[in-house]
């Protein structure tokens, strides 16, 4: 019974914190731009596909692999931005919800006609034979995995603390207005903003791909589960989102283990309701209020 | 000529069969018309009541499960169960709405979303009610007019005619409630949600009926659609369905009568067109999506405006209304006054006291003003006063304290149950309905005194008919006392800041409140429109209303008020007539300090 909790908790964790990291990228994009960005998942979507494909094509190992898939998205969550985002510039937030989720369809339907619906394998250097640690199964990849997303998550954090672009898009966030008079380039800045979300979602792909396969609906379930996350979380906070996906996957492994797999992603959702509906209020002024 | 298009229309709707004879084209007309229910019903609560519900779409869904399961598992008839679905949709739907709308923007939208993904959940776990993923099948076929009443007809012409029919009587039923109470509540809310509470209205009962509206007509199209296609399964409930339902409403024309009906045609017949492109036809529409989205925000139906406000627009240009004169200010015609203030409506304060976190913004404030008198309430910036207009008109709640009127506390009373007991007031910083004409801002205010029940308005009863008729006599006053009349039909947003003001006093006018409470009327008025404000706030009292005015034009203030009540730092320092205010050493320390040697 113990052995399956604990097995069931670090499970959890593993896949926590790539809910984190995909949290984290349309976090920094809802803060900033004041855009709940739909094509998110297309976007983490493209990372597992772009690190496939950069260890098939290009013969890359799987840890270059994933910093390729990073530089790609950016270059996809850009496009995106210039595509969907900035034509609609003073619009209302719903406006730019929805063409944000044109883009999702039509990156989710190109996938399908490009790569076909039938899911690949990302091919990953480590070793299947699982890891014995007292009652807890493990494999190394699975390690390898929480292991970089937290460095991710770190490196996101510290890059929003110490750069200068950080500083820009952490003053975008706080006071728009005040931030455009001390000189900060929005449009750049709203780029960058794009950039950074999309590499997050990309890495959070490229890791969740390699132990559950990629294919091109892939996205939509991170998608919403990274939204729920951002609202459980607190707006604005690195470490809030971090521990709330944490929490959200411990949940899920136990779900999963206890009750049924079916009601999995209820979990989120449940969460989510529960949260909104205990204390809205406190929920209102993490973000700014869309309408 | 509006009658004749839609006329127009309707006829070759109907007659359609007559020239698509292909069974699959026929076949996929029906669907669309189905899916225009669903749209019309998003419509409700996106584009009227403005509520970004996400997840409202998935309500199509549960009405396809509620009717198929009430016709297979409880063998009711197909017509019983459509009624019975949409039913439980619509209870369903409430149930969802009414802890959703604590919450606001995407937040609210975003808990919409999450009970639609529990809803498909739900539908796919809960194998015993719904057989999960196999779905329910052979749930029996729609016939809304019997074969027997008009033989010779194919079944597909039988179904399109009546469903044709049925969106008309829809059509017309949602035209009148639009143009009801009801619909400019919902509009009301959408544009400016703090300024509809202040007028009266309640926001969470019409948002929930709009919810719930919406909900009946997109289980309408569920159950329809279930009995017509006889499979229901939770892909009905899920995101695509979702999704397509949105594209419908917003490249349709959101708010608007027909935007939703010509997007749910035209969005339901393109998917199969594209069939051509059966692998990209996501692509293809999440193109047209975009494109309409970045070159047509009204949507398609923004075309059709377009082209008549060009026509509008030249015929307008020949005959330029001449300036308005306001009537004298004693001239005031009934309308404008409905109930006189009674002797008793005096308004009292009594040891008000407000905090925010450790700042004292009110301390111990007590007054009085008595009825058919006009308060003047001053104090240098930061005094507490718009917190006090705050607290009478259930804005704030006070730390401590509590206002009376009638001898009757409102404290704990929401802005719409104040206004409610005839309190009305204006904002410091003009609040009106920025996207609506002048006219109909108006119109919208008088929601306190001609509201009407759901049915008299479907109905068009005769008081319904008179109240409007009212309605409209109140406008033509109302418009002339503020001098806009030759400017009815322009959008608040668009008039000078002048005349901003003076729609935003004909907003405080239009409920006939007993009281009314005005923020800095005259800020940013030039002498000749002060000299007018003057006036109608002195008629006001004459007809027996009670004013209170926060104003820092002290000429203004002295000349038009009873009383006076001085506020500085939160506390009130004095109180009086204007000759006892100007005298008064306290007032003139708290407005220029004290000791000018020391100072």
């Amino acid at each position: 019974m113990l052995e399956l909790v604990l097995q069931q908790v670090v499970n959890g964790l593993l896949v926590g914190a790539i809910y984190a990291l995909m949290a984290l990228g349309l976090m920094v994009i809802l803060g900033i731009l004041n855009v709940i960005n739909m094509a998110q998942g297309e976007l983490y979507m493209l990372g597992g596909y772009f690190s496939y494909f950069a260890i098939t094509l290009l013969g890359v190992d799987y840890f270059t692999s994933i910093l390729l898939a990073m530089v790609f998205a950016a270059v996809a969550g850009v496009a995106v931005e210039r595509l969907a985002v900035r034509p609609l510039l003073g619009r209302s937030v719903f406006t730019v919800f929805l063409s944000t989720f044109a883009v999702s369809m039509m990156l989710q339907d190109l996938a399908q006609i490009l790569w076909s619906p039938d899911p690949r394998e990302i091919p990953t250097p480590f070793a299947a034979k699982p890891m014995i640690l007292g009652p807890i199964f493990l494999t190394t990849q699975r390690i390898f995995i929480f292991l970089l997303a937290v460095t991710t998550v770190t490196g996101f954090w510290a890059f929003l603390r110490w750069s200068r672009s950080g500083m820009a898009i952490r003053a975008l966030a706080k006071d728009r207005d005040a931030a455009l008079l001390m000189g900060v380039n929005a449009d750049r800045m709203h780029a960058a903003t794009f950039a950074l979300g999309a590499a997050l979602a990309a890495a959070a792909g490229a890791l969740l791909g390699a132990m559950f396969n990629v294919y091109p609906t892939m996205g939509e379930l991170p998608l919403i589960k990274g939204f729920a996350i951002v609202i459980m979380g607190g707006m604005g906070s690195t470490g809030g989102v971090f521990v709330a996906g944490l929490i959200l996957g411990i949940a899920e492994g136990l779900t999963a283990g206890f009750f049924s797999t079916g009601y999995v992603d209820m979990v989120a959702f449940g969460t989510l309701i529960i949260v909104l509906l205990i204390n809205p209020r406190g929920i209102a002024h993490w973000g700014r209020s869309g309408a | 000529m509006r009658r004749a298009a839609w006329g127009g229309a309707f006829v070759a709707l109907i007659a359609l069969p007559t020239v698509v004879v292909n069974p699959y084209a026929r076949h996929v007309l029906l669907v669309a018309l189905m899916f225009s229910f669903v749209a019309l019903g998003l419509n409700v609560v996106l584009g009227y009541a403005g509520q970004h519900a996400f997840g409202h779409p998935v309500f199509f869904g549960v009405g396809a499960y509620a009717s198929a399961l009430l016709s297979v598992r409880s063998e009711w008839p197909v017509l019983a169960a459509l009624a019975g679905g949409t039913a439980v949709t619509t209870l369903i739907a409430l149930a969802v709405g009414y802890p959703c709308f604590r919450l606001r923007g995407i937040y609210f939208g975003m808990a919409t979303f999450a009970f639609a993904r529990v809803i498909y959940l739900v539908a796919q776990n809960w194998i015993g009610l719904t057989r999960g993923p196999m779905g329910i099948p052979s749930v029996p076929p729609l016939e809304l007019l019997p074969a027997g009443l008009v033989p010779g007809v194919a079944r597909e012409v039988r179904l399109h005619v009546s469903l044709v029919l049925l969106l008309a009587l829809t059509l017309a039923l949602l035209h009148r409630l639009v143009g009801s109470s009801v619909g400019r509540s919902w509009i009301a809310i959408r544009e400016n949600e703090e300024l509809a509470g202040s007028l009266g209205i309640p926001a969470l009962r019409y948002k929930m009926a709009a919810f719930g509206v919406g909900a009946a007509l997109a289980a309408i199209g569920g159950g329809l659609y279930a009995h017509y296609v006889s499979f229901v399964s939770p892909s009905e409930l899920s995101f695509h369905y979702i999704g397509f339902v949105f594209i419908m409403v917003v490249a349709g024309g959101t708010g608007t009568l027909i935007g939703p009906v010509l997007g749910g045609l035209v969005f339901g017949v393109l998917p199969e067109v594209l069939r051509v492109a059966e692998q990209a036809r996501n692509l293809l529409l999440g193109g047209i999506l975009l494109v309409t989205i970045a070159c047509l925000p009204e949507g398609l139906v923004g075309l059709w405006s377009r082209v008549s406000s060009w026509r509008r627009v030249a015929r307008e240009d020949a005959g330029e209304a001449a300036p308005d004169e306001g009537p004298q200010a004693t001239q005031y015609v009934e309308p404008l006054i409905g109930a006189a203030a009674r002797a008793s409506d005096s308004l009292e304060m009594q040891s008000v006291t407000h905090r925010f976190g450790g700042l004292v913004v009110l301390s111990d404030v007590s007054f009085r003003v008595e009825p058919g008198t006009i308060l003047g309430l001053i104090g240098p910036n930061g005094a507490g006063k718009t917190t006090l207009f705050n607290i009478i008109s259930g804005f704030l709640q006070p730390t401590a304290g509590r206002a009376l009127f009638s001898g009757v506390s409102i404290t704990g009373c929401s802005p719409a149950e104040v206004a409610r007991l005839g309190i009305v007031r204006t904002f410091q910083i003009t609040s009106l309905f920025p996207d609506l004409s002048v006219e109909d801002n108006i119109r919208t205010a008088t929601y306190l005194w001609s509201r009407h029940g759901l049915a008299s308005a479907l109905a068009h009863t005769p008081a319904f008919r008179a109240r409007e008729a009212e309605i409209e006599r109140m406008v033509e006053e109302t418009l002339r006392l503020v001098r806009l009349t030759s400017s009815r039909t322009v959008p608040a947003r668009a008039l000078s800041y002048g005349a901003q003001r003076g729609l935003e006093g004909a907003l405080a006018l239009a409920p006939r409140c007993r009281l009314i409470l005005l923020d800095e009327p005259a800020a940013g008025l030039n002498p000749e429109e002060t000299a007018h404000l003057r006036e109608v706030v002195l008629g006001l009292r004459a007809r027996g209303l009670t004013v209170v005015l926060i104003e820092h034009n002290m000429q203004l203030v002295m000349g038009l008020c009873d009383r006076i009540v001085v506020l500085h730092h939160g506390e009130k320092i004095t109180e009086g007539t204007p000759q006892e205010i100007v005298a008064d050493p306290r007032v003139v320390e708290a407005y220029l300090g004290s000791d000018p040697v020391r100072a």
